[in-house]
Parts: structure tokens; C-alpha cells; sequence
């Protein structure tokens, strides 16, 4: 009896262990930011290619017959354009700019997930260790647009779609210190956005394929009115 | 009678009846011919519109966007045994249809209460109401490059004829009018065309400058609210000639992400950009709509 007792704490103990901490969001700390003697970097994480997922679709039976059942969506999810998310970098560069700050522009993509792992940093710091960068991007805190997974997602039940497809972008837009790996802004994304009217509008998709630019503007607008707002202009 | 003497005129009969049945060759009478008519010019010619008939106006609300759009949707179903996964499936494909026909049909009377104050309104007006000889006019005076009239008569023009079809979409907060007019534009020589052979068909989707205050539409005993119909007609079809004749500037090879203001908020849709002013947005939608939309941004 007492060792299955020990068994099942175990069991349970190594579940717990697996789960990944939720990080909660973080307001961004402006004063971080728009420090004269702090330098900040903006960067992307490597963009995703977008792409249609089919979660509940587990075993290999039906996540062939679902991606057969979802062919046409999945060839035209493929095409839809992530240069939205490129941009959103470039209007973040802007909009500092005509606060008065001058961040530092890092032109190529990270590759966030090829970074090594932080240890039991807790919540509130990176899972992922960016002080490799210091030195190379000659930043202190390094503002990434981290998209992880875009295009279009269908939740099935092993053969059966549960729902119809709905647009999602998910990720996370972050602040972090590259050296202490602490997170001065943390803005969870997690969108989804069913079609407006008829979805299944084969080959192009239209409403689908609006929801998900949509769904792109909703990330440029949150982005944007998280920055801090210009100071107001004296009149003197 | 020798059988060698009945050959010859049996050959000779079979070939009387093998002329008699190939087809005679017949001299084409020039006059009965079909003829291939010159193509017509786009620009410096004549359009006839067909009017309107005495037919009641199709006005809806707009509805509204899902409030469960943004909400991932799903349904668990019980797993033990296939037979009670089909079950269920069926079960709650069913319930499911009967819900969101139920659904629809309610967020339909819902939009359309947007229309209460505007019936008496439409219920006096047909839609030939909407289109007359001196609206055509004003369009014709705007260019050089094509004349604009009204069919008068059942004989068919010898330039384009032009047809269309409108409805009227009012907007959530009641303060812009869409006009979605179907519109198409066939050879007027062609007494038979057939729909999918028109050389231009096109849904055209104009909207109306939105208003400040929603009882301007009521004042002078809806005056404005007529004008707008008129005017919105009239310029989905100057719009529609316009791009048909070629005058429109071609639309971008890409879509791209196009920002204007809806019910007073900003309305994000992807289309192929065609021209943006201070003035308007013109596009062509995902599903190949012609939209124009108006702007009030600083010109000049």
C-alpha cells in the first residue's frame, strides 16, 4: 500500500515537473525603456511559416485523413504573408525613434528556441538565456516580437473536426534584460479569430484569410499602444 | 432476264441514291449570315442604362460580428465506444444545425432593427425611384471620355448597355449607408448574352460619407436619406463604367492590409489596393468586389 502511495507522489511529483510555469504578463517598464543610458535592441524571433494545425487529430490515421480532409486550406494557408510581423518591427524602431529613444536595430531574425535554456529562473525571467547577445548586439535589454506559430488551426477529435477553422497567431512580445534574463515587458499572444460570415470558400478563403491579417493588425495595435506615448510639446 | 444485265442498273441506282442523300451544297445567302459585329470602343461611346423597376428596395441592417469569433470553439466527445462517438457527433451535429439556424435568423431581426426609424422611409420608395435621366447626366458632364444615358425605350442600344441590381446595407450605428450593387455591362448590339459571358460583372459596394448626427437622414422628410441612395446608385455606376473603360488605374499585383473607419472604428480588411486619396479608398476585395470607400483626411 505505502508503495503505491510513494508510486503515485512520484508519478505526480514528475508530472508537476514537466509542466512549463505559466508567465504571467508583465507591464512594460517605460522607464526601462526610454533610459538615456540604457540600450535597446528590437529584434524578430525567426518567423514560423505559416502553416495549418489540427490539435486532437493524434494518431497517424487521423492526422493523415485530416490533413487530406484539409488539403486545399493547407495549401493557402502556406501562402499567407508574415512580412505584417517584419514590418511591426520597423514601425516599433519608428515609433521609439519619435519618442526620443534610439534603439538599436538588430537586423537578422533570433532564433530564440536554438538558445540555451535558463535554470529554474522562476517567473518573470526568460526560459531561454539571451546573455550570448550582450556582447554581440552591444544591447542591455533586447525588445523581441516572438511569434511562434501563425496561419490557421482546425481542433479535431481524432477523425472528426470539433470546430470550423479559425485564424491564430501566437507567441509572445517580450522586454529582456540579456544579462539577468528578467523580463521588463511580457505580453502573452494567444489570438484566434473565426471567418466573418462563410469560411469554407475554397481556393482563396477569403474571410479566413482576412481574419488572420486581422488577427495581424490586433498584434500592431497592441504592440503600438503598449509603447509609451509622446510627451506632451510645450507651447513655450 | 440475265442476273449480268440487272448490275449495271442497280449500280447505277445506288449511285442515283448515294447523291441523293449527300447534303446538298448550299449557296450562303450573305443576308442570313451570322455577322461578326466590330468590337466596340470603350471610350468615346455611348452607355444605356436599363432602369430600375417599380420594385420594392432591398435594405438590410448590418449585421453584426460574431461576438464568439475570437472564442476557439470546440465540442469533447465522449470517446468509449465508436458507436456513442458517432452518436454523439450526429446528436450534436444536429443540435447544432438547428442552433445556428436559430442563431442566424435571430442576428438577421437583430441587424435589422437598425431600420426601425428609416421604414416608413423605404417602404415609400421603388428602387426606379433611384435612378433617372438627369442623374446619368451629371455623370456624363464629369468626362470626356464616354456619354451616359438612360434606356428609354425596349430597343437595345447600339453601345453598351448597362444593368444593375442594387441593395442597401445600413450601417451598426446607423450612420453610413453601403450601396452593393450588382452591375453588368454587355454589348447592346447582342440581343442574347449570357450572364457568365459579360464582359464586365462586377459587385460594386459603395459607401456613403457617414453623418454626424443619425436624424439628418429623417430631416426635410428624408431628403438626404433619398439623395444618398441616388447618389450612391449613380456613383457605383460611374464607377463601374469607369474601370470597365479602362480609366481606373490598374489594381496593385499583391493585396495588402487596407485601414478605414466602419461604424466609427477602424475596419482592417486585405484587398488589392486600386487608388487611395484623401477622399477615398477604392479596392478590389478578396472575393472580387469593387469597394469605395470615403476618407476624411487633410487634402491638398
Amino acid at each position: 500500500m505505502k508503495i503505491k502511495t510513494l508510486l503515485l507522489i512520484t508519478f505526480l511529483a514528475a508530472l508537476v515537473g514537466c509542466a512549463a510555469p505559466l508567465q504571467y504578463p508583465i507591464k512594460l517598464d517605460t522607464t526601462t525603456l526610454m533610459s538615456p543610458d540604457i540600450r535597446v535592441g528590437v529584434a524578430t524571433s525567426v518567423l514560423p511559416q505559416p502553416s495549418l494545425m489540427l490539435p486532437g487529430a493524434d494518431c497517424l490515421l487521423c492526422m493523415a485523413v485530416a490533413a487530406s480532409a484539409n488539403s486545399t486550406l493547407s495549401t493557402h494557408t502556406k501562402t499567407l504573408s508574415t512580412a505584417e510581423i517584419e514590418a511591426l518591427k520597423g514601425e516599433v524602431i519608428e515609433t521609439l525613434k519619435a519618442r526620443g529613444k534610439a534603439p538599436v536595430v538588430v537586423a537578422d531574425p533570433i532564433a530564440v528556441v536554438k538558445l540555451p535554456k535558463t535554470k529554474k529562473l522562476g517567473e518573470g525571467f526568460s526560459r531561454r538565456d539571451f546573455s550570448s547577445l550582450a556582447e554581440q548586439l552591444q544591447v542591455d535589454q533586447l525588445l523581441v516580437i516572438d511569434i511562434t506559430q501563425v496561419g490557421m488551426t482546425r481542433p479535431y477529435a481524432a477523425y472528426v473536426p470539433r470546430a470550423s477553422p479559425q485564424a491564430r497567431v501566437s507567441g509572445a512580445v517580450y522586454m529582456v534584460d540579456v544579462r539577468t534574463n528578467a523580463f521588463s515587458w511580457y505580453m502573452p499572444v494567444d489570438y484566434h479569430l473565426s471567418a466573418e460570415g462563410e469560411w469554407d470558400e475554397p481556393p482563396e478563403y477569403p474571410a479566413l484569410t482576412n481574419s488572420y491579417y486581422q488577427l495581424l493588425e490586433k498584434l500592431r495595435d497592441e504592440v503600438l499602444a503598449a509603447l509609451p506615448v509622446k510627451p506632451k510639446e510645450t507651447g513655450e | 432476264m440475265k442476273t449480268g444485265a440487272i448490275i449495271p442498273p442497280l449500280i447505277a441506282l445506288f449511285f442515283v441514291v448515294l447523291t441523293g442523300c449527300s447534303t446538298p451544297k448550299v449557296v450562303e445567302d450573305a443576308a442570313s449570315a451570322p455577322v461578326a459585329l466590330p468590337p466596340l470602343a470603350k471610350r468615346q461611346v455611348s452607355y444605356r442604362v436599363a432602369p430600375l423597376g417599380q420594385t420594392d428596395l432591398v435594405f438590410i441592417g448590418q449585421p453584426r460580428s460574431s461576438d464568439a469569433r475570437s472564442t476557439p470553439a470546440g465540442m469533447a466527445y465522449p470517446g468509449g465506444d465508436p458507436f456513442s462517438f458517432l452518436a454523439a457527433i450526429a446528436v450534436h451535429a444536429a443540435i447544432q444545425g438547428s442552433v445556428t439556424s436559430a442563431a442566424e435568423q435571430a442576428q438577421i431581426e437583430a441587424a435589422n432593427k437598425v431600420l426601425t426609424p428609416f421604414k416608413e422611409l423605404i417602404d415609400g420608395l421603388y428602387q426606379a425611384d433611384l435612378l433617372s435621366a438627369n442623374q446619368l447626366a451629371g455623370i456624363s458632364e464629369k468626362t470626356d471620355d464616354f456619354e451616359v444615358g438612360l434606356l428609354e425605350d425596349d430597343r437595345l442600344p447600339t453601345g453598351w448597355l448597362v444593368q444593375l441590381n442594387p441593395m442597401f446595407v445600413m450601417s451598426r450605428s446607423s450612420d453610413a449607408i453601403t450601396a452593393v450593387v450588382t452591375l453588368a455591362i454587355n454589348d447592346g448590339r447582342i440581343r442574347e448574352i449570357e450572364a457568365s459571358a459579360a464582359p464586365y460583372q462586377k459587385v460594386i459596394a459603395i459607401q456613403s460619407q457617414p453623418v454626424a448626427n443619425t436624424q439628418e437622414w429623417l430631416k426635410e422628410e428624408g431628403a438626404k436619406f433619398t439623395d444618398t441612395l441616388q447618389h450612391l446608385v449613380s456613383a457605383a455606376i460611374e464607377l463601374g463604367i469607369n474601370q470597365f473603360a479602362g480609366l481606373l488605374p490598374p489594381k496593385e499585383e499583391a493585396s495588402s492590409t487596407l485601414r478605414y473607419l466602419e461604424n466609427g472604428e477602424k475596419k482592417i480588411e486585405r484587398g488589392y489596393l486600386i487608388s487611395e486619396s484623401c477622399s477615398a479608398l477604392i479596392f478590389e476585395s478578396l472575393r472580387g468586389e469593387l469597394k469605395w470607400i470615403p476618407k476624411n483626411g487633410p487634402c491638398g
